[in-house]
């Protein structure tokens, strides 16, 4: 056995340099040896308190150096376990906010990196979230458009190239090159993005 | 129709009543800085509303009336909204106005078109503040003249007042006819009360006439500046606390911008300043401390977040961004008046400076990098010396704007650094202007320019304001060595019968030709040339200078004249030249553009500008003559 929690650190390091909003493949291989050492551990627990009980002495009578090696596996169990529940806790997070980013359908290659466990757990919680943006029970509105609240329901915008009249829910408006306007948000949304208009503030 | 002041409110209500239908438009002017504050400040309140609109900047008349062109007619209430345009022609006609269509006119220009002013006109709305002074517009026609109302409109649309005079002589003569004729066949007693009331009719209308020519042959004047309009709204609405405040420091950019560019006559100015200095002492926080008393009892600078304060400002141009020294030297205030592009003028400021206490060496370091009690001297000293030198009054009252620790602006630096991004000035790598270049219709400026000005004007890019304020100053170097070599050959600034005339294509150096292709910049040296020829020559002459006009224009020249007398005195009059220009163009037959809304600016094809001088000269002569009839 190699240095105590090495390999838990390895795991939490993993996930800790990765950049923030991916999610790297789950790393069942560790994982697994992460638990299979703190099962060694276990047992070297209940071998030493055998050890301990053959002799005829009671456990509070233990030798300090027998006592010492008990705590040091039972630490490394608890030091163990912490480093797990890190890993998966923030790759829960990730999973969970990849719903707010892609929707409901899940891309192949991301759903590669999750575990099996993790996938259920996405669909989970989509349907969670999908209940309640729900019009039966729900809010009614598809809350994942815009994270932050916007501060206004119109924009300002630029026109960059030429592209004629629009039909808003204003009225017309002639978007001419290096006029201003100021639209509906979502009306607003597919220009930007297909970038006809820019923002201004 | 006039709206007056305290009916501003209800024609913003209007405004927005409007765009429940149709998305407001605006149609801004991209000529000055008081359009792009008047702009941002409706901008801010019709966000604050969610009122929809669509803002298009114009450069002249041919690209208002295409925009009247495109305009729909479908019959639905529209409003448009004119900045610093539109308001000295008449606007039904240029735009052609559809049906239900309303306009909004926020111009500064005068002599407002008297067709716009009149009452019964209710599609185009002219705001304007009886605060300007002029109380009375002649009505157009009365309602006596009915059969030559038709006649009096042509002549209305006509720049020129003298063939509308002409042109109502005609129409009073042949009136007197009709009526002597009618007159005689009746004895009746009710006929002779009819053909008296008529007369007394005919006479009013006559009177109305003169009343109107006098008023249009006052030449091109200014009113009240469209930011202040706008922001008088803002206040009466509410709004001018909106975005932090902003409203009230572009009003005071709008004011500083007339004044900077001597639109305004400096009784207007000071009014203006005393108007806005009340505002801004009633901003929440205005009386806060400035400094703030550490634990240890150091003394520092307390954090303002945005603060306009109102203070005495010296007359140095962009002061707080470069040295003193170069400051002095390129502000057309001191260079004026100690004639320093003479060796001798030179020497008379480093005496000054001298006689102060500042050495050279300070003054030549960045001015936000000076000792404060060097800053401390300054203030104190200059004053005491400066009149031996002719620097009377050094100051002027005007506001600062301060962000944080970093940025402090003077209104008056804000003004030339906005003018600069307006001017789309060449950068000294020459990679913006291919970048602007094909949106630089409008000569020089364009509507890329114009939307990088009001986006400065938000005060929350200094990196634009600061690149505006580099622009500014090369320019000003430009403009200084131009105007200094100007001034310092005596033959360069030839007269031509009673002009003086200045040609930059003839003499100016070809490195400096690009800084002045934008009407703003060359009347600006046609200001300072004939500040400075005002110092120095017996007789005051009107000035006109020629400068180079932008790529889109080969061979064309812009011509811009200024008058005789200082803007700064309100008896002076207006802008003789916005007649002249286009009857003296229009006599010799030249190609020639009159599109600006800047009357006193026009391009004309190089080849005929000696033409154009004589011609123009024979004007200003004829002009001349009356004006001394008129007052003998």
């Amino acid at each position: 056995m190699s240095n105590f929690g090495d390999k838990a650190a390895t795991l939490v390091q993993d996930i800790s340099q990765s950049e923030k909003g991916t999610i790297p493949p789950y790393n069942d291989e560790l994982v697994r040896a992460v638990v299979d050492e703190s099962n060694e551990h276990h047992r070297s627990i209940l071998r030493l308190i055998g050890d301990i009980q053959e002799q005829g002495t009671s456990l509070d009578a233990a030798a300090p150096e027998d006592a010492a090696a008990i705590l040091v596996h039972h630490q490394a169990v608890l030091r163990n376990k912490r480093a797990l529940l890190v890993y998966l806790n923030e790759r829960a997070d990730r999973v969970r906010a990849l719903r707010w980013e892609v929707g409901t359908a899940l891309p192949e290659d991301l759903g590669e990196s999750l575990s099996h466990s993790e996938r259920g757990y996405f669909q989970q919680y989509s349907a969670l979230v999908n209940r309640y943006q729900g019009r039966r029970g729900g809010v009614g509105i598809n809350i994942t458009l815009d994270p932050t609240p916007p501060k206004e329901h119109k924009v300002q915008v630029r026109v960059l190239q030429e592209r004629g009249e629009l039909v808003t829910r204003d009225g017309t408006v002639d978007l001419a090159k290096n006029t201003v306007h100021l639209l509906w948000r979502d009306e607003a949304q597919p220009l930007i993005t297909e970038g006809v208009v820019e923002m201004v503030v | 129709m006039l709206v007056e002041r305290d009916k501003f409110r209800f024609a913003y209500d209007e405004l927005r009543q409007d765009s429940r239908e149709c998305p407001v438009l605006v149609y801004v002017s991209t000529a000055d800085v008081d359009s792009c504050a008047a702009f941002s400040i409706l901008k801010t309140m019709m966000r604050s509303d969610g009122i929809p609109f669509s803002a298009y900047p114009v450069g002249g008349y041919q690209e208002l009336q295409n925009l009247g062109e495109r305009l729909p007619k479908d019959g639905k209430n529209r409003s448009i909204v004119l900045i610093n345009c539109g308001g000295t022609e008449d606007v039904v006609t240029l735009l052609g106005l559809p049906e239900g269509t309303r306009v909004f006119v926020f111009d500064s220009h005068r002599p407002l078109n008297l067709e716009n002013t009149r009452a019964d006109n209710r599609d185009v709305l002219v705001l304007r503040d009886e605060k300007e002074g002029e109380e009375h517009f002649p009505e157009p026609d009365s309602d006596y003249g009915e059969d030559d109302s038709s006649d009096d409109d042509s002549s209305d649309d006509d720049d020129s007042s003298d063939e509308e005079e002409s042109e109502a002589d005609e129409d009073e003569d042949g009136d007197k006819e009709n009526s002597s004729g009618g007159n005689e066949g009746d004895a009746n007693d009710d006929d002779e009360r009819a053909a008296k009331r008529r007369r007394k009719a005919e006479k009013a209308e006559r009177r109305a006439t003169r009343n109107r020519i006098a008023y249009y042959s006052r030449g091109s004047f200014y009113g009240r500046a469209a930011g202040l309009l706008m922001y008088d709204i803002a206040h009466d609405t509410h709004k001018d606390s909106l975005e932090k405040h902003l409203p009230l420091w572009l009003a005071i950019v709008a004011l500083t911008d007339q004044y900077v560019h001597q639109r305004l006559s400096h009784e207007s100015y000071t009014a203006g300043v005393m108007e806005l200095a009340t505002q801004v002492s009633n901003l929440p926080g205005a009386d806060a401390p400035t400094s703030r008393v550490l634990d240890e009892g150091v003394v520092v600078r307390a954090f303002e977040d945005r603060r306009i304060q109102y203070a005495e400002e010296f007359r140095f141009s962009m002061l707080r961004h470069w040295s003193l020294y170069e400051a002095m030297l390129h502000s057309p205030y001191v260079a004026t008046r100690m004639q320093t592009w003479r060796d001798v003028g030179r020497q008379a400021m480093n005496s000054l400076l001298t006689h102060i206490g500042l050495p050279l060496e300070v003054c030549k370091q960045q001015y936000s990098h000076m000792s404060p009690t060097h800053v401390k001297m300054l203030g104190e000293k200059l004053e005491e010396h400066g009149g031996s030198h002719g620097l009377t009054d050094l100051k002027f009252w005007s506001f600062s704007f301060s962000h944080g620790f970093k940025v402090k602006l003077a209104a008056s630096d804000v003004v030339h650094g906005v003018t600069a991004l307006l001017e789309g000035l060449p950068s000294t790598t020459g990679a913006d202007e291919d970048a602007e270049g094909d949106d630089g219709e409008g000569g020089g400026g364009g509507g890329a320019a114009f939307w990088r000005a009001v986006n400065a004007l938000g005060m929350t890019r200094s990196d634009e304001m600061s690149a505006g304020l580099g622009h500014a100053m090369r320019a000003q170097r430009a403009l200084m060595r131009q105007g200094g070599l100007a001034l310092a050959n005596k033959a360069v600034i030839r007269t031509v019968g009673g002009l003086r005339y200045f040609s930059l294509l003839d003499h100016g150096s070809p490195a400096d030709l690009p800084y002045f292709k934008h009407p703003l910049s060359l009347r600006r040296l046609a200001l300072f040339l004939q500040d400075a020829l005002r110092t120095v020559k017996k007789i005051e002459r009107p000035l006109v200078v020629v400068g180079p006009c932008v790529e889109a224009e080969k061979g064309m020249a812009m011509v811009v004249g200024v008058t005789g007398k200082p803007v700064n005195d309100d008896t002076a009059g207006g802008n003789h030249f916005a007649h002249s220009f286009r009857r003296a163009a229009e006599h010799i037959r030249a190609k020639f553009r009159h599109d600006s809304f800047e009357a006193s600016v026009l391009t004309v094809s190089e080849r005929n500008l000696g033409e154009f001088m004589e011609s123009l000269s024979d004007f200003d002569a004829e002009r001349l003559a009356r004006e001394r009839m008129a007052a003998a």
